[in-house]
């Protein structure tokens, strides 16, 4: 598996040096790992946690900006910089989710979407009217510093930091809330700590994906993240199946090749998808992988061959 | 027949003037209890007289709007249930609360939360601090599953085992904490006379085996009798009887709440 | 100026107040923030934006018509969507509920394009006068249409067997069928009564603002669910001071600050207002079960 992994970087890494991949192809392969990252952080609060947020858009406009503004404004133009600003757009994503996750967290199940929908709005909104960032025309002048390795990296981070997270104490806590909060409470689980906790965690890999995203595109403006981002990882996330890794990024992956494979539809692949979402739903409520989790992604000494 | 406070040199648990009212319903008003360590007392009382808000004012899940709440000499009363819960003080549900999606040894296994003694990027990282610690409980909880018959089925998923199973997988994990006071809401909710009998001397073993005092909730004579040394009965909010399981049949406002009015009066 | 103010914010409040029943009302019934609503207002527009040049029809015509027509839609995406995810997590019945917002925004942009339409004046526009007090007719006619529905809806529920039912169905779900409460019948009556006051809505922002395009449903109708939700959901006297409050606070914002400040005001009032009281100003609080 280690071995594995190694290669993976190998390969982006000799694609980035000596530009062997078709552009198209790596653009598609770096979006389906943010989308990954997106994804898989998501999941720990509305998979694992049983909450719903509908904020990670807001989250991953904060970490894009603010990545953006490091590597433009504070660092020098030079790509070793990128993962420090790459960095620093995760804390402040992070610091958000934090400032958020602490009142979010008080009332009843539906608070929290409510909550975090009005931060989208409002983030949007900061943003459009702020200054220094270029407001509604956008923050331009951002360098092209996102590559295969680094999105690879990134991705497989924050995936084997979620996993050792869920399989952790901290994880048990994190699904006693969503099976029984209050039995978790009283069996010594400080669930406002684990809350917090999760949301915190989950902000910052947006954050990561965002900054991520920006020097990708090279070009951000706060529509970008719009309710509609929200909405596709929230789609992604239920697509594959919430509370599994593999579900995660098998619902990234699926959604973002289907929707450039389905170009030639035009608008009317975006007809089609919420249709078959909805169908999936319907049909399978728990997504395509019904909650099974790959034993690559349960370590070994939680893996008991069970089945869930 | 009430217990002599001051004679009693291991006091562990007390309760003064417990009161609570949702939205002004009284559900429990001035409500007293002192429990000496190793004793089993009951609470006996009618479905509504407030038994389990009493147990949910202890742990903490609600706040009492009045009374105080003192375990080993220091006030719980106002603290969040997870600080009182690290305490010393476990419980059970009356319709058993397991983590369905969890394996039955991960179910016992939370329970450590609040001892936790590796920071999360311990977690991260999978230090050598994580697997220490990760180690020792799971070799508690596996012992503790042990000893209540449960360790072939520690990897099943918990809500898949038959009733009388989770019942036990609760009180593993309530006595994974090494609590000194147990308390248990109507663990024979829903049972038969043969389940109760079992039931019964599952409950003296938890008491030998873990060295626990034990408060129980019960709505039927028959358990209560059979395992307790202290009872304390209520009837509509109020205390009718207070003291030990032996004076029980003397106290005419039990028999006349229990057996009625003709039996009190044929007794005369 | 201060009247025409006042004007404005009340014609602004009827429109989120007509459409932030229909969150309201949903959420009593099911428990669901049916996150369609918005677009089914747009749906409303664009419906009497059909009847109004294709059909040549009146406004008398068109106001009934539409408010059947889209009730009609609200029914039917109950019957097929949410219908078979009443006992499925709570997760998939809010997922599904974004997809069926997101097909009727796409579809209707693939049928009629992104371009924004003009809604034809369905109505001349009279300014009346009086002493320093002036109106326009269009306002006077929304602010006043509105009202009277939101009375009959308020005596609807309170005095009509259905409302009772609804009113049951809201507070006990388990129970209400034990006294002889048909749900399904009166969740379909309420996604219909809901989606009309949606569709009126929609007819009323073509007058007021008259130019409609596919994305109006996303923040006109996101600003009537914070109404809703500071009024309380779930609760239908606290939509309409929701909704009120959202358009004072909207037009006296415009007031004073630019345009782009809107949004920032108006979600910011909702974080504050959850802040000191997480039910709404009239949400009962909610008590946890143990």
């Amino acid at each position: 598996m280690g071995l594995l992994l190694v290669a993976g970087f190998a390969a982006a890494f000799v694609c980035d040096t000596f530009n062997l991949a078709d552009q198209y192809l790596a653009q598609i392969i770096m979006y389906i790992g943010i989308n990954v990252i997106l994804t898989v952080s998501l999941n720990l609060v509305n998979g694992y946690m049983g909450e719903f947020s509908v904020g990670h858009a807001a989250f991953m406009a904060v970490g894009a900006y603010a990545a953006s503004f490091f590597s433009v404004s504070v660092f020098p133009q030079n790509p070793a910089f990128f993962p420090l600003s790459l960095f620093a757009g995760g804390i402040c994503a992070a610091f958000l989710g934090f400032m958020i996750a602490v009142p979010a967290f008080r009332a009843r199940d539906d608070y929290l979407a409510i909550i975090t929908l009005a931060l989208i709005m409002i983030t949007k909104s900061v943003l459009e009217n702020l200054p220094w960032f270029g407001g509604p025309q956008g923050y331009h002048g951002i360098q092209k510093y996102t590559n295969l390795s680094g999105v690879y990296l990134c991705t497989i981070a924050s995936i084997m930091v979620i996993r050792n997270i869920v399989y952790s104490n901290f994880g048990r806590g994190i699904i006693a809330v969503r099976d029984d909060e209050v039995a978790a409470n009283l069996v010594s689980v400080d669930t406002k700590q684990v809350k917090i906790l999760a949301f915190v965690i989950s902000s910052f890999f947006a954050g990561i994906a965002g900054g991520l995203f920006a020097h990708l595109i090279q070009f951000i403006n706060p529509r970008t993240f719009s309710i509609l981002k929200s909405t596709d990882i929230l789609l992604m996330l239920y697509l594959g199946g919430s509370g599994t890794i593999i579900g995660s990024i098998l619902g990234a992956a699926i959604w973002t090749v289907l929707i450039e494979a389905l170009r030639f539809l035009g608008i009317w692949r975006f007809v089609f998808a919420p249709v078959a979402l909805v169908m999936l739903m319907i049909y399978r409520p728990l997504g395509i992988m019904g909650g099974r989790e790959w034993r690559l992604f349960i370590p070994k000494e939680n893996d008991h061959g069970r089945k869930k | 027949m009430i217990m002599d406070e001051k004679n009693s040199t291991k006091l562990l648990f007390r309760v003064n003037g417990l009161s609570h009212s949702f939205g002004g319903l009284k559900a429990v008003s001035n409500f007293n209890l002192s429990v000496d360590s190793g004793a089993i007392w009951g609470i006996l009382g009618p479905n509504g007289a407030g038994k389990t808000t009493v147990f949910n004012l202890i742990t903490g899940v609600y706040k009492p709007d009045e009374g105080e709440i003192i375990f080993k000499n220091e006030y719980i009363d106002g603290l969040p249930s997870p600080a009182i819960i690290a305490q010393g003080i476990a419980r059970t549900f009356q319709n058993i609360r397991l983590f369905k999606s969890m394996s039955v040894l991960d179910n016992v296994r939370t329970a450590a939360y609040g001892n936790l003694s590796y920071p999360l990027w311990s977690a991260v990282f999978r230090t050598r601090q994580y697997h220490n610690w990760e180690n020792r409980v799971r070799g508690s909880s596996s012992a503790i599953l042990e000893k209540f018959g449960l360790a072939d089925r520690m990897h099943e998923q918990a809500a898949s085992l038959p009733y009388g199973q989770q019942r036990k997988i609760e009180l593993a994990r309530a006595l994974l904490s090494k609590p000194e006071l147990l308390l248990l809401d109507e663990p024979g909710a829903g049972m038969n006379p043969a389940e109760l009998h079992n039931l019964a001397e599952l409950i003296l073993w938890v008491r030998k085996e873990f060295g626990v005092t034990i408060i129980l909730i019960e709505h039927r004579m028959q358990l209560v009798v059979k395992l307790c040394d202290y009872v304390k009965v209520l009837d509509f909010g109020e205390t009718i009887f207070d003291g030990m399981t032996s004076g029980l049949g003397q106290s005419e406002a039990v028999v006349k709440a229990y057996f009625g009015e003709d039996q009190a009066d044929a007794r005369h | 100026m201060i009247v025409q103010q006042a004007l404005n914010a009340l014609q602004l409040g009827s429109i989120y107040a007509l459409i932030a029943l229909g969150y309201s009302m949903v959420y009593g019934v099911l428990r669901l923030i049916n996150f369609a609503h918005g677009d089914i207002f747009m749906i409303g527009s664009y419906a009497a934006l059909f009847l109004a040049v294709y059909l040549n029809m009146p406004i008398a015509l068109i106001l009934p018509l539409a408010f059947c027509a889209v009730g009609l839609l609200g029914v039917t995406i109950e019957r097929l969507a949410y219908r078979p995810l009443r006992t499925a997590p709570r997760a998939s019945a809010v997922i599904t509920a974004l997809g069926v917002g997101l097909f009727l925004e796409t579809i209707t942009l693939a049928v009629v394009g992104p371009e924004p339409k003009k809604f034809p004046a369905l109505i001349d526009l009279n300014i009346i006068t009086i002493g320093a007090f002036t109106a326009t007719n269009i306002q006077i006619i929304i602010i006043a249409v509105s009202i009277a529905l939101m009375t009959a809806l308020d005596r609807l529920i309170a005095k009509t067997k259905t409302g009772m039912a609804m009113r049951a169905l809201s507070w006990d779900k388990t129970y209400a069928p034990l006294f002889g409460i048909n749900v399904d019948k009166i969740i379909s009556f309420t996604f219909a009564i809901g989606a009309g006051l949606a569709a009126v809505a929609g007819i009323f922002v073509g007058l007021a603002y008259p130019i409609i395009d596919p994305y109006m449903g996303i923040i006109v109708g996101w600003k009537a669910f914070v109404s809703a939700v500071i009024g309380g959901i779930g609760n239908v006297k606290g939509a309409v001071v929701g909704g009120f409050l959202l358009g004072a606070v909207e037009i006296l914002s415009a007031a004073f600050l630019p345009s782009t400040y809107k949004d920032m005001i108006v979600f910011g009032l909702l974080l504050i207002i959850l802040l000191f009281r997480p039910s709404g100003l009239f949400g009962v609080p909610v008590q946890k079960k143990v």
